[in-house]
């Protein structure tokens, strides 16, 4: 009988009887695994991030991420919190794997669609006002500024920046934040449409960026890409690092990432094993560990529900300021701009640019405004990332 | 009322920010195009790979090695 009651204790299973809440975090991470697997919602982070919720909400396994005392040694950490709290306090705490991230990330990015159209740029900047507007309305809603901070740099619609200023700012909202921030990503062909329903008009969706540039040509076409898409990175590293010096762990490495990629064979190894088996393996410590963070005490409060409901505000705003700085760019300049160009600035690579130019399409089959829409996208990049610096530089510390 | 003050502080700033850094990464790329575009008249159009027998030779060999022979290549275009 004592055998039988040691054999009962070693399960989970009393430990969830006392704990039903545990139930409800099984469930939310069985969802998440279904819409990162069956609906492929961003399925490359949702699935590691739902699987690291799913074994850290099983009691006695040592995999949720537990608050302890920082000046623990990591051997300490490992032996004393299990392996899943070394991987946080080591990679993810101390702000490493974001940057590691950023730099695969550059390393798949192609600059040369925002070179070809600067002036598209700046709609990557005005579509960073909802990080500032949720930030406002958080802190009316009883967040302090750091949380607040937080949750706002959802509406830059980037992971790993929106990890990075949380993992700075208000480390103890990480899950939350992280499940929203990729959820929307991952709704990015919803949430997009539905924004544009409401903020354009079917005659400014009739803008034909192609034609455009027929009747405007470019003053200054490129002749030589390649060379220009080498020094480029360098130079809007530079300028950042001595502008917004707080953002430089990611637009750093991202700009490094996309160096060695356009730099081509002399640095190809680099470039192979940035965007492949770095990038790889960071996304799975990041997802798992971000994942752990979700236990029910973290989890399952009135907090989560205000980070989700600002975070998809901040997400709309963002997108709908993209829109409304088109909007006011065409009522003084001659060559139009489609306001769905507008509608990516956010980041989200290169999903919203996808989503805006099948809008595109849908009401003129003849425009294709991809690599346009691409300019203000990669641009939301830097712009996110800056606004990040800015939020790090004023309320870390 | 303090935090709400800063909140608001902290919107202008950090949209200004955004946009002077996304603006000298514009004056900026326009600037490198501007001098990388007289760099490459001054040394000539270089040839097109396209046409170059020299170019065509290597990528048929790093092709036929890559592939180990398995390869055939049916057109070549620039990049960009």
């Amino acid at each position: 009988m004592d055998l039988f009651e040691k054999l009962y204790r070693m399960t989970a299973i009393q430990d969830i009887i006392d704990h039903p809440q545990i139930l409800l975090m099984l469930l939310i991470a069985f969802f998440l695994l279904y819409l990162g697997i069956k609906k492929q919602y961003e399925p490359l982070l949702l699935v590691p991030i739902a699987f690291g919720m799913l074994i850290a909400n099983f009691p006695g396994g040592q995999m949720g991420v537990v608050k302890i005392d920082e000046s623990l040694t990591l051997y300490q950490i490992a032996k004393e919190h299990g392996i899943m709290n070394f991987v946080y306090y080591s990679l993810i705490k101390t702000g490493f794997l974001p940057p590691i991230i950023f730099l695969g990330v550059g390393a798949l990015t192609d600059f040369g669609p925002m070179l070809r159209n600067l002036r598209l740029a700046f709609f990557g900047a005005a579509a960073q006002i909802g990080i500032f507007t949720v930030l406002i309305s958080a802190v009316a809603f009883g967040f302090d500024l750091k949380e607040a901070a937080s949750l706002g740099i959802i509406g830059g619609a980037d992971g790993p920046t929106a990890i990075y200023t949380t993992i700075k700012l208000a480390p103890h909202l990480l899950g939350p934040i992280a499940i929203a921030a990729y959820s929307y990503m991952a709704l990015v062909p919803v949430i997009i449409p539905l924004v544009v329903r409401f903020t354009t008009t079917k005659k400014e969706l009739l803008i034909n960026m192609k034609q455009q540039d027929k009747l405007f040509p470019s003053k200054r076409p490129i002749k030589n890409l390649q060379t220009l898409k080498i020094i480029f990175p360098i130079a809007v590293g530079t300028i950042v690092a001595l502008l917004v010096p707080s953002s430089v762990p990611l637009i750093g490495l991202l700009m490094f990432g996309n160096l060695i990629k356009e730099i081509g064979a002399t640095t190809g190894r680099l470039y192979k094993a940035a965007s492949d088996t770095i990038l790889n393996a960071a996304t799975i410590f990041l997802g798992l560990a971000v994942g752990a963070t979700m236990t029910t005490k973290a989890f399952l409060n009135m907090e989560t529900i205000l980070i989700i409901v600002g975070g998809f505000i901040a997400f709309a705003i963002s997108i709908a300021g993209g829109i409304m700085s088109v909007k006011v760019y065409n009522l003084f300049a001659k060559k139009k701009i489609n306001p769905l160009i507008g509608a990516t600035g956010l980041s989200a690579v290169p999903m919203a640019s996808r989503v805006a130019n099948d809008i595109a399409l849908k009401h003129d089959p003849s425009n294709h405004l991809l690599q346009y829409a691409m300019a203000s996208n990669i641009s939301g990049v830097i712009g996110s990332a800056v606004a990040a610096g800015v939020l790090i530089s004023f309320l870390a510390g | 009322m303090d935090q709400l003050s800063t909140a608001l502080t902290l919107l202008g700033i950090g949209m200004i920010t955004v946009f002077v850094v996304l603006l000298l990464v514009v004056l900026t790329g326009n600037l490198l195009i501007r001098i990388v575009n007289n760099l490459s008249s001054d040394e000539g159009t270089p040839p097109s790979g396209k046409d170059d027998p020299g170019v065509i030779a290597a990528i048929t060999a790093a092709v036929e090695i890559v592939t180990q022979g398995q390869g055939r290549i049916t057109k070549i275009e620039p990049k960009n």
